[in-house]
């Protein structure tokens, strides 16, 4: 590979400055740097401000992922006209993404002094409605994923204090207007600058200076933090996202070693400053655990003394919240590894956290795909620290999300019920399972999206699909999404299989095939295939066509349709002709039909 | 190294043109990628190494290397 590619692959663009990022776009343009076989993406921005250096620094954040990438940025102040022209430039690119970046410049009318709230709400919603339709028309058009900039509130109001004590203040007012923005179709995501803004400090992020050198409202220095942003939700919206914190203990979830001062000498008391900050941290944890991170333990210690930290009585975090632990005395690059394959992740969704640098160095080095948070040496800052990394910034928080962390723990007792049993299917049978499958409804769009972006090892296919697809594949009479909800007598899991069929003449193709590895074995490989049979015989189809196509993970999976039954036709391609399929058997009860 | 030279180091950073040899009398129409965005890059890097701020006017009144040097002088003495 070109050496000035390998070093673009290696470049953490987040940490540079603005202007080594532009030198950067500049030498992909004159070397015509390209990736040739990475994943292709189209991105379009749109802005009525300068989107100039934004359109070209996004460029080099997608290349550093390794995307092919094909961008297109709109002229200046185009939004409107790109949108409401049918013939624009931006429909004949057909972006899957579309970034729009709007300025409180764009808003002309404001409510008057004095204005009563209802007339400002009324105001506050026309101006939200007028978005929505840029948005709807966009939809129509084009289907694509639209991210857009929610509005900076600005530092100086000629009202001064009065701002938050009137209903008829420009700060009233766009805030109102950034709530009023969250109704919206699902393809369209806001992206919260003005949360950016204060997170930098607005006296710090604008600069009137480059507003009327260069029409850009805020200082170029923040543009690879507000191209950042941008790129975290188009990686996780492609299903590129951390899942698990994995945590050192001594003096990372407390003070002291817990080998040498016992479970009294430990720093956890919350009337001490220092005690104080490490429970704080604790709860920043649990918070995380609550929106579905997984939790796991890795540190250097006998396991005994480890597990005896957790019976502190101020210790916020349990043992139970920990949904894999490991202390000994390997290297921690190698006990990550160990955490992943129990985990059923891979390596690149950890999140490694350590107060020791040594440790971090190892890590960063053995395991380069694991995100190590930077940890500063003060506890106080352990929270800001792992919030600043934005290491969970997941594109949407499903029901599933919650619900693993119950099957996590519900996999202890399932594994206890295991042992008790020689025979499998009488295993299966004892876990009482059920489901509600089928073709899925508007409720189910998001998890479909998100299970099918995300999966890595059980994919057939590892096609990728957006909320705009998937809305346009159930239009569409000769398309089925199907999906499987599962719940057993431990836990519910949510849906945990995805797939896609498509009518072909008088074939079924299986367009892509997912599921989640916590459920592998049990039975739903075949609950999905009766799925895909039935709604083959509903179009009155007489065979079933399968693809496999491999992929750097998803070996696991070559032999999937050989196992379900289905005959090799030529290389990776597998049909069953329906005539001759027995019913499927599976120990899952189909509780209700979608 | 004099005001010239800490220049140049840094023309050489934003046109990524190790062997760039730049004068008082060089302008825009001498080095090819001296264009309105690279501008604001050089403005920004001058601004940050000299510690100093140029106003929106002199930023626009900028033609060539030696009226930058001077400024940078009265900005810094």
């Amino acid at each position: 590979m070109n050496d000035l590619l390998k070093q673009l692959l290696e470049l953490k663009p987040q940490n540079e400055e603005y202007t080594e990022l532009l030198k950067w776009s500049r030498r992909i343009d004159k070397q015509g740097l390209i990736i040739e076989n990475g994943p292709k993406i189209k991105v379009a921005v749109c802005g009525s401000r300068n989107t100039q250096f934004f359109t070209k620094i996004l460029q080099v954040f997608l290349m550093n992922q390794g995307f092919q990438v094909s961008l297109y940025e709109g002229e200046y102040d185009s939004i409107r006209y790109e949108i409401l022209n049918p013939q624009s430039d931006l429909y004949r690119f057909q972006p899957e993404i579309l970034i729009l970046l709007p300025n409180t410049s764009d808003i002309t009318r404001y409510p008057a002094l004095l204005d009563s709230s209802k007339y400002v709400d009324d105001l506050v919603e026309e101006t939200a409605a007028y978005y929505r339709s840029l948005w709807d028309t966009v939809l129509t058009q084009n289907p694509c994923v639209i991210l857009q900039a929610n509005f900076v509130l600005p530092l100086e109001n000629a009202l001064d204090q009065l701002e938050i004590n009137v209903p008829y203040s420009k700060t009233v007012f766009l805030t109102k207007l950034n709530l009023a923005l969250m109704d919206k179709p699902k393809q369209v995501h806001l992206i919260d600058e003005n949360g950016l803004s204060s997170e930098i400090g607005k006296s710090k992020w604008f600069d009137p200076a480059n507003t009327f050198l260069n029409k850009a409202p805020y200082a170029y220095e923040y543009l690879p933090q507000t191209v950042w942003i941008y790129l975290r939700k188009i990686m996780s919206l492609r299903g590129t996202y951390r899942k698990v914190l994995v945590l050192d203990l001594d003096n990372t979830l407390w003070g002291g070693v817990i080998g040498d001062d016992g479970v009294e000498g430990i720093q956890l008391d919350p009337n001490n400053a220092v005690g104080e900050a490490y429970l704080s941290f604790q709860s920043s944890i649990l918070s995380l655990k609550e929106k579905g991170v997984i939790l796991a333990v890795c540190s250097k210690n006998e396991e005994s003394n480890a597990k005896l930290g957790f019976t502190h009585p101020n210790m916020r975090l349990k043992i139970q919240d920990i949904a894999c632990f490991i202390a000994n005395w390997n290297d921690k690059a190698s006990n990550l590894r160990t955490i992943a394959e129990r985990l059923n992740v891979k390596t690149d969704a950890l999140v490694f956290f350590d107060d020791n640098p040594a440790e971090r160095l190892i890590v960063k080095q053995f395991c380069p795909e694991v995100e190590v948070i930077d940890v500063p040496e003060d506890p106080s800052f352990y929270s800001s620290a792992l919030y600043h990394a934005h290491a969970f910034d997941w594109p949407q928080i499903t029901k599933e999300d919650l619900l693993r962390i119950k099957a996590v723990e519900g996999d202890l007792e399932r594994e206890n019920l295991k042992t008790q049993f020689v025979d499998y299917e009488a295993y299966l049978k004892s876990l009482e399972m059920s489901a509600v499958a089928g073709r899925i409804g508007t409720a189910q769009i998001e998890r479909f999206v998100q299970l099918t972006n995300k999966s890595n090892q059980f994919n057939l296919r590892t096609l990728r699909v957006s909320e705009a697809d998937v809305i346009e594949m159930m239009k569409d009479d000769n398309c089925a999404c199907i999906s499987v909800d599962l719940s057993d007598r431990f836990s519910p899991y949510g849906i945990i299989a995805c797939t896609i069929l498509k009518k072909q003449g008088s074939n079924a193709f299986i367009e892509n095939w997912v599921m989640s590895c916590r459920v592998l074995n049990r039975g739903v490989e075949s609950l999905t295939l009766d799925l895909l049979i039935q709604q083959t015989k509903v179009w009155g189809c007489d065979r079933l066509i399968g693809e496999y196509i491999p992929s750097l993970k998803n070996e696991m999976v070559s032999q999937h349709y050989l196992k379900m039954g289905f005959t090799l036709i030529k290389e990776n391609t597998y049909e069953l002709e329906l005539k001759s399929t027995q019913p499927l058997e599976s120990h899952i009860t189909l509780k209700e039909t979608l | 190294m004099n005001i010239l030279e800490q220049v140049q180091e840094i023309f050489r950073d934003v046109f990524d043109e190790k062997t760039l040899v730049i004068t008082e009398t060089t302008s825009a129409k001498d080095i090819e990628d001296w264009d309105s965005l690279t501008h604001i890059q050089l403005v920004t890097k001058i601004e940050k190494h000299f510690k100093i701020r140029f106003t929106v006017s002199e930023v626009t009144k900028l033609k060539q290397v030696g009226d930058l040097i001077k400024l940078i002088e009265s900005k810094t003495t």
